[in-house]
């Protein structure tokens, strides 16, 4: 126990004793509960303690009866403190004025955020906000409510389909989340689906339009297959015709397939080599004497130092040399055969594009010539033969 | 005190083991090391200097020597010592 608690707050006051009884003084004022501390003295009859402020006028007839005389040395804590500040006004002002700003400059909107839009733009946003009383340097205190406020930016955003107001201090969010709109169909204008070649129709799904050819025909290539003309004389239409026509399209395919077919592959063996990388030559560090193949494949990358976005011309390369051998596999003509038909049907399909398959295969003619099997194929595809022709002039 | 009432005490004393100077008034004295001292249930300073401070208790009296001596704290019937404390006399009357 020092000092009495807040002994600063409440004051105190460091007095010099002279002369008297101190001891008597002492008790004395400890019975009358004064509130003191810090009792040393000097000399005999001579001594310093503190006081508590509160007390120090119940000190007189206490010091009258023991005949000791008092001196004010030093007066600490709270209350001289604000006595001395009192006195310098326009200090007092500032601090006030401090507060006062400070108080003002927090109740000020200072940002205003847009989250959430992707089409609608912030600008569109924003001019609503400011009409709903939401912009910067604005009073906080003069703005809505933030359920009130969502509601009226909702009113006048009709894109949105929420929107929530948000206040974190002197920051105002507004989130937007937007309504999704079913996608504008591509447009078209009138047409004709005509054929892109020449084709036994097999199956015509018309959506929109008339069929004008049936199915078993035969139609040369740009021959009109749905027509985008409705109706005659006073009641013609022109529509956009749509639809899928398939037919049957005869290819010709000539394939050569080799006998012998030569297939590479690693051994397992392998050796690395490493190479230091000066400009553009590359000096061997290790792996000499090793990854003498016959048959090899080398590969790797060489890794360039780099400072700031700057390549050095120095680098190092880490080289694998793998041991390879080749095999050579001799095909029966009816193994070539079947490898060279899968190869030319895969090709065609692909060519003829989805929804495409093969109706008929023949061989015309096989022969084996320089260890290679020629084959010429007959193919039947039945495909999609829609091409489209836009009536660029309706009459 | 009457002689009936203070055996009383001793014997409650001495049966419920309760310390003494909660029944017979008497002081509790803390000493740490020979820089503080805390001294409950004094009555009152008779004498004080920076080498001796003389405190009354209800029976007799305590003498403190020592060199530059403080009152730190000073409450009705607690007094707290500071300063280097070399003799501590307990005069029973």
């Amino acid at each position: 126990m020092r000092a009495p608690i807040l002994a600063n707050l409440r004051g105190y006051v460091v007095l010099s004793l002279r002369g008297g009884k101190v001891e008597e003084f002492l008790n004395e004022a400890v019975q009358q509960g004064l509130r003191l501390w810090d009792v040393r003295l000097t000399a005999p009859g001579q001594g310093k303690l503190k006081l508590d402020l509160a007390d120090f006028f119940r000190l007189r007839p206490i010091l009258k009866r023991t005949g000791c005389r008092i001196h004010v040395e030093r007066r600490c804590g709270l209350p001289f403190t604000l006595k001395r500040v009192m006195r310098r006004k326009l200090f007092l002002l500032g601090a006030a004025g401090f507060l006062v700003g400070l108080f003002l400059l927090t109740s000020l909107v200072w940002r205003v955020d847009v989250t959430g839009n992707e089409k609608l733009s912030k600008q569109t946003v924003l001019a609503a906000a400011r009409e709903e009383g939401i912009f910067k340097y604005q009073w906080t205190f003069r703005l809505k409510g933030l359920d009130e406020l969502s509601r009226g930016l909702l009113g006048r955003l009709p894109d949105a389909a929420w929107i929530g107001v948000d206040r974190k201090g002197t920051t105002i969010r507004i989130h937007v989340v937007e309504t999704t709109r079913p996608e504008d169909k591509p447009l078209v204008s009138p047409r004709h689906l005509v054929a892109k070649k020449n084709a036994l129709v097999t199956k015509i799904f018309a959506e929109k339009g008339k069929p004008v050819v049936a199915p078993n025909t035969y139609v040369r290539k740009g021959q009109v297959l749905v027509s985008g003309e409705l109706g005659a004389g006073e009641h013609r239409k022109w529509v956009p015709a749509t639809g899928k026509v398939f037919g049957l399209v005869w290819y010709v395919s000539a394939i050569e397939v080799p006998m012998e077919q030569i297939h590479r592959t690693y051994t397992g063996e392998a050796a690395e080599k490493s190479y230091l990388i000066i400009g553009n030559r590359a000096l061997q560090i290790t792996g000499y004497g090793k990854g003498n193949y016959e048959h090899s494949v080398t590969a790797g990358i060489p890794r360039m130092l780099s400072f700031r976005g700057f390549t050095l011309p120095f680098g190092w390369l880490k080289d694998t040399v793998r041991e390879s051998e080749e095999k050579v596999n001799s095909l029966s003509a009816a193994e070539a055969e079947a490898v060279g038909l899968k190869r030319a049907r895969d090709d065609l399909l692909l060519q003829a594009g989805s929804g495409a398959r093969i109706a008929g295969e023949k061989v015309l003619s096989r022969e084996v010539k320089d260890g290679k099997l020629r084959l010429k194929v007959h193919y039947e595809v039945e495909e999609e033969i829609t091409s489209q022709l836009a009536l660029v002039e309706a009459p | 005190m009457g002689r009936l009432k203070r055996r009383i005490h001793t014997f409650a004393a001495s049966v419920l083991d309760v310390p003494e100077d909660v029944i017979h008034d008497l002081p509790r004295i803390t000493m740490i090391g020979n820089r503080q001292l805390y001294i409950e249930n004094h009555r009152g300073v008779i004498n004080f200097s920076p080498n001796e401070l003389q405190l009354a208790l209800t029976s007799g009296q305590i003498r403190i020597e020592g060199s530059e001596l403080v009152i730190r704290a000073i409450l009705p019937e607690e007094v707290f010592i500071e300063g280097t404390i070399q003799d501590i006399h307990y005069v029973p009357r």
